[in-house]
């Protein structure tokens, strides 16, 4: 069964949905978008391209509360809050399916869990592709996952439900009952696209390839591509203690491969020291190393890590630099000149 | 649910110095059911933690065999190591673990046993080598070679002795001073005593990464085969649980899937032996 709603009834539904969740939904930032937890129903903006961080930051916060300690009393924060991500775009909840894959692994992460496990997903269907977008390649230009999908149909919005939890909303008197024909199906054109036939085979073969050096030349290690990444997990365990050193909190807080000290150990010895090795440790971590443990690619395609990057390091470039063998040696030019002749903490 | 990152408090019931930078901390835990079911394989190790200076991932260097107590042998090397080494007798710490997967040790019955541990790399190697000692019937011919800087970076010192009443145990220090009349050089080079046979040998190779990588290769030209080579890979860690992603080499956590691995399993594993 299909469901439809029309346009301006998307406020009202909202704010029948904020009495019970935190709506968490795409809002105007000057010129961007981001995910916020909304306070009036109005901000919500259905039609946007990608925001600037992935909706991933509320399931992994940027800093989060691990326990508390008070004169060695340990304490875990409690979060019971019901959570609905409203217009989330389908490469951004693919991700969070990927992420599922890590935190649900031997080892459950129940600060993930917990908040998952409150989340509803509300998809919205891209209207065309962004600039940077390359979703349709990677595959995740397709919806996985949700709870209710909407597609833009001109005054309405088609609905399809995914679960229990998406029929259950669907209930609600301010949507109709749909057509299947009514969906339109829309032909996006993607400007940036990634090949990845036999790309782990490649990219194994190229370990050594002079491009990564190139690439370590070029990159300035801001970290701004993992930060950005909605399938990026890695974090940091930071303790801070209050002013009587008898009370504090344990926390982790996002870090990143591409940050100098990452893999550096006590003594000082760095096993990932050259600046190329970490530019590497980003791509092949996306395009393989997740693939040999979950069977998947760790890329949704959503183009962020190719904005963000101020120095123009661009994913899909590169996977197609890989194939052109050898024939590479111009490409990647640096602004700064050899940007490893600098001492930057000593790399 | 379940938080895996809860840890557990634990009292340090003695703290031995081994050399003026590496302490052994006798520990136990406060809750005696914890103690109990506290199982844990050589090479394992756990998350020793402090709040306020946060957690480290040490080996645990006891053998099973040893009941109501573990051992941890650390070296004072960072801000939580360094807090450690400031602690004493009766001060709590915080554990989490075992982690990792540890040594082999039915699989390597009534092989030949050839450990080769540089510096504190002894440490983990010691609660294997602690228990093959006590089943000596199930194994072959022991021998350990054992490297450290200088003579005072040398640590069981006392237990090296007493093994070498049982076992073949060579040391060799990098730089000697008058007293020692051992021998001088990387530990590599005691490998030319082993000219036995070595088809049925396995190899336990503990070390800083620059002495892991050589031994190995050495290893390898006196005929050990990839899958009888068993080393451990050092990481930065901070979970321990393979979440955290610091440990991260190919598609392997070393937290998780290691930190014991055969030569085999690490051989064309990018960045394995940087």
């Amino acid at each position: 069964m299909f469901r439809k709603i029309k346009k301006e009834n998307i406020v009202k539904i909202v704010e029948i949905l904020m009495k019970d969740y935190d709506v968490l939904a795409p809002v105007r930032k000057e010129e961007r978008f981001v995910f916020e937890k909304i306070k009036k129903p109005e901000e919500v903006i259905l039609d946007y391209d990608t925001t600037i961080l992935p909706p991933k930051k509320f399931l992994l916060p940027p800093i989060e509360t691990m326990m508390k300690f008070d004169n060695s009393k340990i304490g875990i924060p409690e979060n019971n809050k019901k959570t609905i991500f409203f217009g989330i775009h389908p490469c951004d909840l693919n991700a969070i399916m990927l992420l599922d894959m890590v935190e649900y692994d031997d080892y459950k992460d129940p600060y993930y869990i917990k908040k998952r496990e409150n989340s509803i997903f509300v998809v919205v269907e891209c209207k065309e592709a962004g600039e940077y977008c390359f979703c349709e390649s990677m595959g995740t230009d397709v919806p996985k996952g949700y709870d209710l999908f909407l597609t833009d149909i001109g005054n309405y919005y088609f609905v399809e439900t995914g679960s229990r939890k998406g029929e259950k909303i669907v209930k609600n008197k301010l949507f109709e009952n749909a057509d299947k024909n009514e969906k339109i199906e829309r032909k996006k054109n993607f400007v940036r696209k990634v090949n990845l036939e036999n790309l782990e085979e490649i990219l194994k073969e190229k370990f050594d390839d002079k491009i990564w050096e190139q690439l370590g030349d070029k990159c300035l290690i801001c970290g701004a591509c993992s930060f950005v990444c909605p399938t990026c997990y890695c974090y940091s365990v930071k303790d801070v203690v209050g002013l009587t050193l008898k009370n504090g909190e344990r926390n982790r807080v996002w870090d990143s491969c591409q940050l100098v000290d990452f893999a550096r150990v006590a003594g000082g010895h760095n096993f990932r020291g050259k600046r190329s090795a970490r530019v590497q440790q980003f791509i092949y971590h996306k395009m393989l190393y997740f693939m040999e443990k979950y069977s998947s690619f760790a890329c949704v395609g959503c183009g962020r890590c190719i904005r963000e990057c101020p120095v123009d390091i661009d994913i899909t470039d590169v996977t197609k630099k890989l194939r052109c063998n050898g024939k590479c040696q111009k490409h990647f030019p640096s602004i700064l000149g050899k940007v490893s002749d600098f001492s930057v903490g000593g790399d | 649910m379940e938080n895996p990152y809860l840890p557990n408090l634990a009292v340090i019931n003695d703290v031995k110095e081994l050399t003026y930078d590496t302490k052994l901390f006798v520990l136990s835990f406060k809750d005696k059911n914890v103690q109990e079911n506290f199982i844990y394989k050589p090479g394992q190790f756990v998350e020793i933690g402090v709040f306020g200076f946060g957690e480290a991932p040490i080996s645990i260097t006891s053998s099973p065999f040893v009941k109501n107590c573990f051992e941890l042998c650390i070296k004072n090397m960072g801000n939580v190591t360094n807090k450690l080494h400031r602690m004493k007798k009766n001060d709590n710490v915080y554990i989490r673990g075992p982690y990792g997967n540890g040594f082999p040790f039915d699989e390597v019955k009534n092989k030949d046993v050839l450990f080769v541990a540089g510096g504190i790399g002894l440490a983990p190697l010691r609660g294997l080598i602690n228990e093959m000692l006590a089943h000596r019937n199930s194994f072959g011919k022991i021998q350990v070679l054992y490297g450290a800087r200088t003579p005072e970076d040398m640590i069981f010192t006392d237990e090296l002795k007493g093994w070498g009443e049982k076992i073949k145990v060579l040391t060799i220090v990098d730089k000697g001073d008058f007293r020692w009349k051992g021998n001088v050089g990387v530990v590599g080079t005691l490998l030319t005593n082993i000219k036995d046979e070595t088809k049925n040998t396995v190899a336990f190779v503990c070390g800083p990464p620059i002495m892991i990588k050589f031994v190995i290769k050495d290893l390898v030209k006196l005929g050990f085969k990839d899958e009888v080579i068993i080393t451990t890979l050092e990481r930065k860690m901070q979970c321990g649980i393979g979440n955290c992603g610091h440990c991260n080499i190919g598609g392997k956590y070393v937290c998780i899937d290691g930190p014991v691995f055969t030569y085999k399993q690490i051989k064309d594993l990018p960045e394995a032996l940087e």
